[in-house]
């Protein structure tokens, strides 16, 4: 039964490559969604992922950069970088706030750095600067690319205008793209002489960082310390809070919709050969062997729609990111085969409805003239 | 002569109480090894359910169903697929041949449900293929077989097994003439020469020359019916009556015009004249 099941799928070539077509354009969709769901949660913690702390210090109580402001007394940098363990110490200003780039107007992570430091700027730079120097700024390229303007334009932000020295690289996402500018300048913006908002600090080789970060909460400094992995986690848990609940809605959506596609794909192929079943039935095949016969076809043609929707997916990529530069869409092995398990869920469930209709016998399919 | 198949009082009835259709009542048969048994009747009378339930297709409402002695529908559900495969023939008027498969898998296809497939079955099916005439055509896909041929694979289909009852259902209604009754010929032969019991659903007034018994089917109940006497020639090989005007070969002997109701029969003749 099994040799004919497949047979019978491979005969009909054009049937079979339009149901794994269905199948696999459902799952497209489902995995495109997803992967720009994931690609986005990365890129929006993408600043305290890559700014290359190993510990993060903070005003207590604040836990995230996402709809927070943190204000410590910079002297904190000093007295931080005493601390054992600690190898070195960059400081950054941080606030929300809005670029001005020729008419368009972007909510913006706003970063202020300090002259020479070597790390808590972009980390990689399209062209020109990666660290801005006062009156300049460094923004995201995709938000150059959009806006139309490059090297030596002048941007807005608050009152002040600022020249772009620098496009950098993955700085970019949907909900807060980074720009960097010089910590006098955002200061000026802050008016909040003397303070600092996040203290980036690097542990010494062979140093926990839970262990640093343990040693700055317990130093009677008054601040908040978490490693890189924990204020990661704890930023992008707040910002899928905020923002990502209509990603996720839409992910969903799109799941559900794939789901609902593979299944009518699946049903209307097993109706579709509904008859040719119950012939082998009328002959002597077991249900069984004839629920087995359409759970095979069906798993077939889902895993050829499911292995043309990865492939055309990963070939997609590349041109999204040419076409839509501010979408970055990510695929991560565990939800591709979250995706495979799903729709051969889908799809079995979707095919035994069917089968075993047909399994149980309709003399009248296989007696019809 | 041994009751290869044996209907006992059965009813199959669709819904219940003021809805209730009874689309078969009461109808007791015996099939006996060697015999061909027509059932006929109008459109609507049945016959397709009492085939169905025959077959082991359709559980009658009451009443029982033996095959060889053994009450089929007594059988645990999981065991009917099994019995039915080597215990009956089928076939179709849709011929009902599976698409994907040649016609020597086609013929193999009821080995396939029963067991393992070797060299035995093979030799098996080359050889029902020989029996219906189709040794070059076992290579060719049922889409590249005409209705008559088609017909014919499904005839070595069901043989496959071996079993001691054919049901055959409207087996001409999709066949010319000449076709027909060559497989009409083909199921007498089956009769005959095999002794197997040959149960036809037929609407093909031809099939009345091959039976032994006609069955009137009308209104869900069953009696027995002579065949009507019409005036045709007959056959001299197979005693087949043949319309003269349509006859599928014809010899023109000193005495006239001899008609057969294939060229298998002419040939038989032509090697052998009485």
């Amino acid at each position: 039964m099994l040799s004919w099941a497949i047979r019978s799928l491979l005969a009909e070539r054009g049937a079979l490559v339009a149901s794994a077509a269905g199948v696999g354009l459902a799952l497209l969709l489902a995995v495109v969604v997803e992967g720009i769901f994931a690609g986005e949660a990365e890129q929006i913690v993408a600043y305290p992922r890559l700014a290359g702390a190993d510990v993060w210090a903070m005003q207590e109580g604040v836990a995230n950069m996402h709809m927070a402001t943190s204000f410590v007394h910079e002297r904190r940098v000093d007295e931080v970088r005493a601390l054992p363990g600690v190898a070195a110490v960059e400081d950054i200003l941080y606030v929300n706030g809005f670029l001005e780039t020729a008419g368009d107007e972007w909510f913006v992570y706003l970063v202020g750095l300090r002259d020479g430091g070597s790390y808590g700027g972009a980390w990689a730079a399209k062209a020109g600067a990666l660290r801005p120097g006062p009156g300049e700024v460094v923004v995201p390229e995709v938000i150059a690319k959009k806006s139309g303007v490059g090297l030596g334009d002048r941007v807005g932000v608050a009152d002040e205008e600022l020249t772009i020295v620098g496009l950098s690289s993955g700085t970019y996402s949907m909900a807060n793209p980074v720009v960097f500018m010089h910590r006098s300048d955002l200061g000026v913006v802050l008016d909040a002489p003397r303070s600092t908002s996040y203290l980036l600090v690097q542990v010494d080789p062979g140093v926990r960082p839970a262990t640093v970060a343990t040693a700055i909460e317990s130093a009677g400094l008054e601040l908040a310390a978490m490693t890189r992995e924990d204020f990661v986690a704890s930023d992008r848990a707040m910002a899928m809070h905020m923002g990502a609940d209509v990603i996720a809605l839409m992910s969903g959506v799109g799941t559900t919709v794939a789901a609902l596609l593979v299944a009518f794909t699946v049903y209307a192929g097993v109706i579709r050969r509904r008859r040719e079943l119950a012939v082998a039935s009328a002959l002597g095949a077991s249900p069984r062997s004839v629920l087995a016969a359409v759970l095979a076809q069906s798993v077939i043609v889902t895993a050829l729609g499911y292995a043309g929707a990865i492939g055309f997916a990963l070939l997609l990529r590349p041109l999204l990111r040419v076409g839509l530069p501010e979408v970055t869409v990510l695929f991560s092995a565990r939800s591709l085969l979250e995706f495979g398990g799903l729709s051969l869920g889908v799809a079995l469930l979707a095919a035994w409805i069917p089968a075993r209709r047909v399994a149980r016998l309709d003399p009248a399919e296989a007696f019809a003239g | 002569m041994t009751d290869l198949l044996v209907a006992d009082n059965v009813h199959m009835t669709y819904g219940s109480g003021h809805t209730a259709v009874h689309a078969v009542r009461g109808v007791d048969l015996r099939l006996q090894a060697g015999e061909i048994a027509l059932v006929m009747g109008p459109s609507g009378s049945g016959k397709t359910t009492l085939l169905s339930m025959l077959g082991g297709l359709l559980e009658p409402s009451e009443g029982s169903v033996s095959l060889d002695g053994a009450d089929f529908y007594g059988l645990p559900r999981r065991r009917r697929p099994g019995v039915r495969a080597r215990s009956l023939g089928f076939v179709f008027q849709a011929f009902n041949l599976l698409g994907a498969l040649t016609a020597e898998q086609n013929v193999l296809f009821p080995a396939r449900l029963v067991g393992r497939v070797g060299p035995e079955q093979r030799e098996r099916a080359a050889s029902l293929l020989d029996r219906v005439g189709l040794s070059a055509r076992r290579h060719h896909r049922p889409s590249d077989l005409s209705g008559g041929e088609q017909q014919r694979v499904a005839l070595a289909r069901a043989l496959m097994n071996d079993p001691a009852v054919i049901l055959a259902d409207e087996p001409t209604g999709n066949l010319d003439s000449a076709r027909g009754q060559e497989v009409l010929m083909i199921l007498h032969d089956l009769a005959r020469d095999d002794g197997r019991g040959v149960l036809i659903v037929t609407h093909d007034p031809r099939a009345e020359d091959v039976s032994d018994r006609i069955l009137w089917l009308e209104d869900g109940e069953l009696r027995d019916r002579n065949a009507s006497d019409v005036e045709w020639v007959r056959d001299p090989i197979c005693g087949m009556r043949v319309d003269a005007k349509r006859a599928a070969a014809f010899v023109d002997g000193p005495d006239g015009r001899i008609s057969f109701c294939t060229t298998r029969c002419r040939e038989r003749y032509l090697a052998a004249p009485p």
